[in-house]
């Protein structure tokens, strides 16, 4: 069986803190995974060592049969694995020097090497595609936080990369604004771009996850179909999760 | 062509320099004085109502930022006795370092004026408002809330001014104060010019140590003063 | 006042101002890229490298310039025969022009005002944002040129403006190691008539002039680098 993503025994420590306990995690082309998880399980880390932001101590990352192991990796291998993937941010991490146009464009003209008409071009199409033709000469700082995840998005998908990761993407969000990217986000899904997403939207990962992955204390609980881990979860500790975030987003 | 240095000399000449320290102390106190005395005046003019007053004291800020040290010592140090002179005044025997004094304080005071202008504006609006809420006259108000509070902002900036303002009482050699670099040539001239370059090293040296000082002086200073206020790290 | 004089005096003294920026430019041009690459030694903590650099750096801000200037003047000399009588040639050091050691020392201390600037306008630069360059698979030398560097100048552009017009002020120290600029060229003409008074007037309003125009032209350079923030643009 082929495999996108293909992660091997992950460990990775910040000090004395043991952060990732030998994580396995295989994903084939097309699936949408969502990770779960408590704060400071780890899945946000995990997501991280996958393009090299924080490499790992120990364990190989594969995208895409090009596999990196953590322990004698070269920079050349790490870019070329940060070429295979694309990040959306929590904190969004637009280019703030750069309008709208120019970050989408930005990763196709650097390191693409396009024409800058053609990297122009398309990147006004995908920027149509996340509701923001009006935008494209704007700065960044002059967009809602709403419509500047979009355009993160945008600046990942255009890279057409084997898989996409999301850290916590509507986390930094005002409330009224997370639907808007959700749904983005949702259209990026059907797509059939592969896609891992760290989050806490539960209706979300509901709705549009293949596989829901629920992580703590550094490891892998729990894995399976999203109605099966979300309605009927074997787990103890996933049962806990679950009904402590159900009930702080009823309440809410 | 023959270089022979005698580095060994370094620490020897170093105490010598140093007879001239109190001056050099001297000089850079009642500078500092001044130039804090006069720039209060300067910061409260740039923000006062009088629309005139604060073109005035602008205009000053900027005229002090644009002229050379050397330059405003020369002005006064030569060109003013010249000029007074013709109106019946001579002051042509006054001390030197009263020329040096007076040329730092005048310059030093622009940058005092600054400091005070963005220390006070730093403050929070709503200190103020606070002040006022609880009965405080707008004097009593400065003094017990705006003041403190402006001072501790300032701090950093003020450690920074006085440390430009003691590297720049080093140009009192220049119209012949016997300073820290004034004594450092007057000992090169006497053994007529050898050892100029160990001098320059050893005056160097004592300039580098007496920063230091200033600088960790003024580290404490904050954090003796901010204590408690500030949040932690940062 | 003697009119007579600054009619003749204001055209040398003004044929004096392109030594002044030759010294300006040269020292700021080389001396901020080494600045800027003092700045990323000491940001990656490079070992032995970067405490050099520290060393260097808190020595040149705490030693006066006028003293730096004499050291260079005292030291390149001899080096500049050692290096000569290495590869064999024999350097005629009376050649080398005084305004080559004013430029050395001038350069260096601009290295080592401006590391420090843009070692505070890098750190300023949010760290998502190298990350994110990361992500799209950018290369280090591109994350810092394309996205960190202009964001961190439009940071640093208004202690670089501040630096520029200081180092203008600076070389009239050049003037005590035999560079004919503008303060020189004035102090010389002043002598055998005693014109103090109008000859540091004049010097006063070219220094003016120029910290003027150099001020104006860091100020529009930095609303134009500062576009990207959100009050700025429309």
């Amino acid at each position: 069986m082929d495999y996108m993503v293909k992660l091997e025994n992950i460990q990775k420590s910040f000090g004395d803190n043991h952060i990732l306990k030998g994580v396995e995690l295989n994903i084939k082309k097309g699936e949408v995974v969502v990770i779960l998880g408590p704060s400071g399980s780890g899945k946000t880390t995990l997501l991280r060592t996958i393009n090299f932001l924080d490499a790992a101590d120990e364990g190989s990352v594969c995208v895409n049969d090009f596999k990196v192991d953590a322990k004698k990796h070269n920079k050349a291998q790490v870019i070329e694995l940060r070429r295979k993937t694309a990040m959306v941010f929590q904190n969004y991490n637009l280019f703030a020097n750069k309008t709208i146009l120019e970050n989408v464009m930005e990763g196709l003209v650097t390191v693409k090497k396009f024409k800058k008409s053609d990297a122009e071009e398309m990147s006004r199409r995908i920027l149509a595609k996340v509701g923001l033709s009006e935008r494209c000469d704007f700065y960044p700082a002059q967009l809602s936080g709403g419509q500047q995840q979009r355009a993160g998005i945008a600046r990942a998908l255009i890279l057409d990369p084997d898989v996409i990761l999301f850290d916590e993407p509507t986390s930094a969000l005002d409330p009224e604004l997370v639907g808007e990217v959700l749904s983005t986000i949702k259209n990026v899904a059907q797509t059939g771009i592969t896609m891992i997403v760290v989050t806490h939207e539960i209706a979300f990962a509901r709705e549009v996850a293949t596989r829901v992955i629920f992580m703590e204390g550094g490891k892998v609980v729990e894995q399976g179909p999203p109605e099966a881990l979300l309605v009927h979860p074997k787990e103890p500790r996933t049962q806990q999760f679950l009904s402590r975030i159900t009930g702080i987003s009823e309440s809410a | 062509m023959n270089y022979t240095y005698d580095f060994a000399s370094i620490p020897g000449l170093i105490l010598k320099i140093l007879h001239a320290f109190p001056l050099t102390m001297g000089i850079l106190l009642c500078a500092l004085a001044i130039s804090l005395t006069l720039g209060a005046a300067v910061a409260a003019g740039t923000m006062g109502r009088n629309r005139f007053l604060q073109s005035l004291c602008k205009g000053y800020i900027s005229f002090m930022r644009g002229i050379p040290t050397l330059v405003l010592i020369f002005l006064l140090y030569l060109g003013m006795p010249q000029a007074l002179k013709q109106l019946g005044i001579d002051i042509g025997s006054w001390n030197k370092a009263v020329f040096i004094i007076a040329t730092l304080s005048l310059n030093a005071s622009a940058n005092m004026a600054e400091m005070m202008r963005a220390s006070y504006l730093a403050v929070d609006k709503g200190q103020r408002e606070a002040a006022y809420s609880v009965g405080m006259k707008p004097f009593t108000a400065f003094r017990r809330i705006i003041f403190p509070q402006a001072l501790g902002i300032a701090i950093p900036t003020l450690g920074n001014n006085i440390i430009l303002l003691f590297k720049e009482t080093s140009l009192g050699f220049t119209i012949g104060v016997i300073d820290i670099l004034g004594r450092a040539r007057a000992i090169s001239a006497a053994s007529f010019g050898a050892n100029k370059l160990e001098v320059y090293i050893a005056s160097g040296i004592i300039y580098w140590i007496i920063c230091i000082v200033l600088e960790q002086a003024s580290r404490l200073a904050e954090r003796a003063y901010t204590k408690g206020r500030k949040k932690a790290a940062g | 006042m003697d009119f007579g004089f600054i009619m003749e005096a204001f055209p040398q003294i003004a044929a004096a101002i392109p030594v002044t920026l030759l010294m300006v430019f040269v020292s700021a041009g080389i001396g901020w890229v080494l600045g800027l690459a003092a700045a990323l030694v000491r940001k990656n903590r490079t070992p032995v490298l970067s405490q050099i650099l520290a060393v260097f750096v808190s020595f040149m801000r705490s030693v006066p310039s006028v003293i730096v200037l004499y050291i260079a003047y005292y030291v390149m000399p001899a080096v500049i025969y050692a290096y000569g009588q290495n590869i064999g040639w024999a350097i005629d050091i009376n050649a080398v022009p005084p305004i080559a050691y004013a430029i050395f020392a001038l350069t260096l201390s601009q290295a080592a005002y401006s590391s420090e600037v843009f070692r505070a306008a890098i750190a300023a630069v949010d760290e998502g944002q190298t990350e994110a360059a990361y992500s799209v698979g950018m290369t280090r030398a591109q994350a810092l040129f394309r996205i960190v560097f202009p964001q961190a100048f439009a940071t640093a552009m208004p202690n670089l403006g501040g630096l520029f017009v200081g180092l203008i002020k600076e070389t009239s120290l050049a003037y005590y190691v035999g560079v004919y600029e503008i303060t020189a060229v004035a102090n010389l003409l002043s002598i055998p008539k005693l014109n103090f008074i109008e000859a540091y007037i004049m010097t006063t309003v070219v220094y003016e002039i120029l910290s003027f125009l150099f001020n104006k032209c860091f100020r529009a350079g930095e609303s134009r680098l500062k576009r990207f923030r959100a009050n700025a643009a429309g």
